[in-house]
């Protein structure tokens, strides 16, 4: 009897383990949306319990006055940016990296994947410098080439993993039929390597709308400010109105949320990349 | 897969594709490397031209008692690798067994990492305030009137800096972890339970042996970030205090840099960050790169 109940009982106790952690992950953010949607006033008097007169002016207020619609905008151009042009420049590598053959493929390879060596706050002044010599400071452009930059080394080995395991049968079927390697990657590769685009648009697109220390540097004038830098400052500004930061941070989380809810195979193979082979 | 040898490509081709990498690489990567490195040996407010300082920088950085501070709570945060791998490794390993809803823990873990540092700072400056959940939630434990300033009080503040980090990736670990479990055959697992190996000596003999690539990849990844990647949290938290309780070392490049105008000596800070970090990272290209042909 006791035999058949212990590990019954073992299995619950890992369960309510469990579940306790989910709690402390789940409840900040149950926090965040039940308080977003109080008025002050209510906040004051009521500040753990379910809003008993929900509003959504908090939401308006940041939306507007708060510049986050804004800020939105901004934050969407510059992941947009970043991630097509890494989808770009990253493909372009990888294809070389692992359907063609030439003298020092190994050594680039281990460049572009040892560039990573350079940490961005090591070189955060002198990049600073470079961007207004190249009137690239508060542009958009500039954050985005900086941002395909350092998406570089992590997309180029992931597209390459990829590659390699594309039969390179096909490639030479198509060299046979006159394709220029440029059509190969576009006609034959691409569409195969779908599935890691994929992970590394999620992956990248992730990363950029959650930066803030380039954000913060590079995009200074409020015209062209970011989401996540807009939300640092709000907290600056707002120190003590709960309910209205709370507010921004569930506009600032929303989107991420959601592909999280979609996209979270994508966003684990993103992740566990190189820890497993 | 190697095309014979008529048909392999001309190299021009391939050095073709490289070039937008490589320009990238070399323009906003590798040059304002070596000019970090440069400046590091002179005096520049980033208005001015820079001049010629030597060793200065690196003189005044051995007696710099925040730069000290700084590296101290550093290690205090590579110290704390250990128990982030420990903690991640064992919800991996409860989850790998199948419990009930082990889809939802997974994706309750995972769900933090995916948060901007920016946001899950920002929340907690409103969970941990002196009058927040954090210390309600101590109060209805039993403990009236406990009250504290979890960020503001010299004692804590880098303590609870500390765990927020944790709270943010703790469920990045534990996906990774997942997927080096899945990767093992489960025999091996369930033969060491048949064994009777229980808690520690189970986790050490039978879990930890087949997984060691992918904990070494995670802990190098947990020391380079805890060198370079908390910028945001501190940032948003507390600012480095109070005090210099909870600097770090890329925070004070910031200051020294955007607060303070003093770019030269902000480069020194820079180069000595790299170094701290080189060796580390140089293990994690190998590990990432190390099976490889």
């Amino acid at each position: 009897m006791s035999d058949r109940l212990r590990p019954r009982l073992q299995r619950l106790g890992i369960v309510l383990a469990l579940a306790g952690i989910s709690v402390t992950t789940i409840y900040p953010l149950l926090f965040m949306l039940s308080t977003a949607l109080k008025g002050r006033r209510e906040y004051l008097f009521n500040r753990y319990g379910l809003p008993h007169q929900p509003t959504f002016d908090n939401f308006s207020t940041v939306w507007t006055a708060g510049k986050f619609g804004h800020y939105v905008g901004n934050s969407v151009l510059v992941v947009a940016g970043g991630v097509v042009l890494s989808w770009v420049v990253c493909s372009l590598a990888a294809y070389a990296l692992s359907h063609l053959r030439f003298r020092g493929r190994r050594a680039m390879f281990l460049v572009i994947l040892g560039s990573m060596m350079i940490a961005p706050q090591v070189i955060i002044i002198p990049l600073y410098a470079m961007l207004i010599r190249l009137g690239l400071l508060n542009h958009h452009f500039g954050l985005v080439l900086v941002y395909a930059t350092f998406a570089t080394p992590f997309g180029t080995y992931l597209l390459t993993s990829y590659f390699r395991s594309i039969p390179g049968e096909l490639v030479e079927a198509a060299q046979v039929d006159g394709a220029s390697h440029l059509q190969i990657l576009r006609r034959v590769i691409l569409p195969i390597g779908r599935p890691a685009l994929l992970t590394l648009g999620i992956f990248n697109a992730l990363w950029m709308w959650n930066e803030l220390l380039f954000a913060l540097l590079i995009l200074q004038d409020d015209r062209v400010r970011t989401l996540m830098v807009g939300v640092a400052n709000l907290r600056g500004q707002y120190t003590t109105n709960i309910p209205l930061l709370s507010a921004g941070l569930f506009v600032a989380a929303l989107p991420v949320l959601l592909v999280f809810l979609v996209f979270q195979a994508q966003l684990t193979k993103g992740m566990t990349m190189g820890a497993v082979k | 897969m190697i095309p014979p040898r008529h048909l392999r490509l001309p190299a021009p081709t391939a050095w073709l594709f490289l070039t937008p990498a490589l320009l990238l690489l070399v323009v906003f990567r590798l040059i304002p490397a070596l000019s970090a490195v440069a400046h590091a040996f002179t005096d520049w407010d980033g208005v001015t031209a820079p001049t010629a300082a030597g060793l200065a920088n690196f003189g005044q950085l051995a007696h710099d008692p925040v730069f000290r501070t700084a590296v101290g709570n550093n290690l205090l945060l590579v110290a704390a690798v250990p128990v982030w791998l420990l903690v991640s490794l064992v919800l991996a390993l409860l989850i790998h067994q199948e419990v009930p809803g082990w889809r939802f823990f997974r994706a309750s873990f995972f769900l933090p990492s995916v948060l901007s540092p920016v946001i899950v700072g920002t929340l907690f400056t409103a969970l941990l305030r002196s009058d927040g959940p954090v210390n309600r939630g101590v109060q209805l434990l039993g403990a009236r009137g406990f009250r504290v300033d979890w960020l503001g009080n010299p004692n804590t503040a880098l303590p609870t800096l500390t765990l927020v980090i944790l709270w943010g990736i703790f469920g990045l670990g534990v996906i990774v972890f997942l997927a080096g479990l899945a990767a093992v055959p489960s025999e091996i697992l369930e033969a060491g339970r048949l064994d009777g190996a229980t808690g520690w000596t189970y986790l050490r003999h039978i879990v930890v042996p087949p997984l060691r690539h992918v904990i070494e990849f995670w802990a190098v990844n947990l020391v380079v970030w805890s060198f370079t990647s908390l910028f945001a949290f501190v940032y948003v938290m507390t600012g480095g205090g109070p005090g210099y309780r909870t600097m770090l070392v890329e925070y004070q490049l910031y200051l020294q840099a955007f607060e303070l105008n003093r770019m030269g000596y902000a480069c020194a800070l820079g180069t000595a960050l790299f170094c701290m970090v080189f060796g580390v990272v140089l293990l994690q290209v190998r590990l990432m790169t190390g099976e490889e042909e």
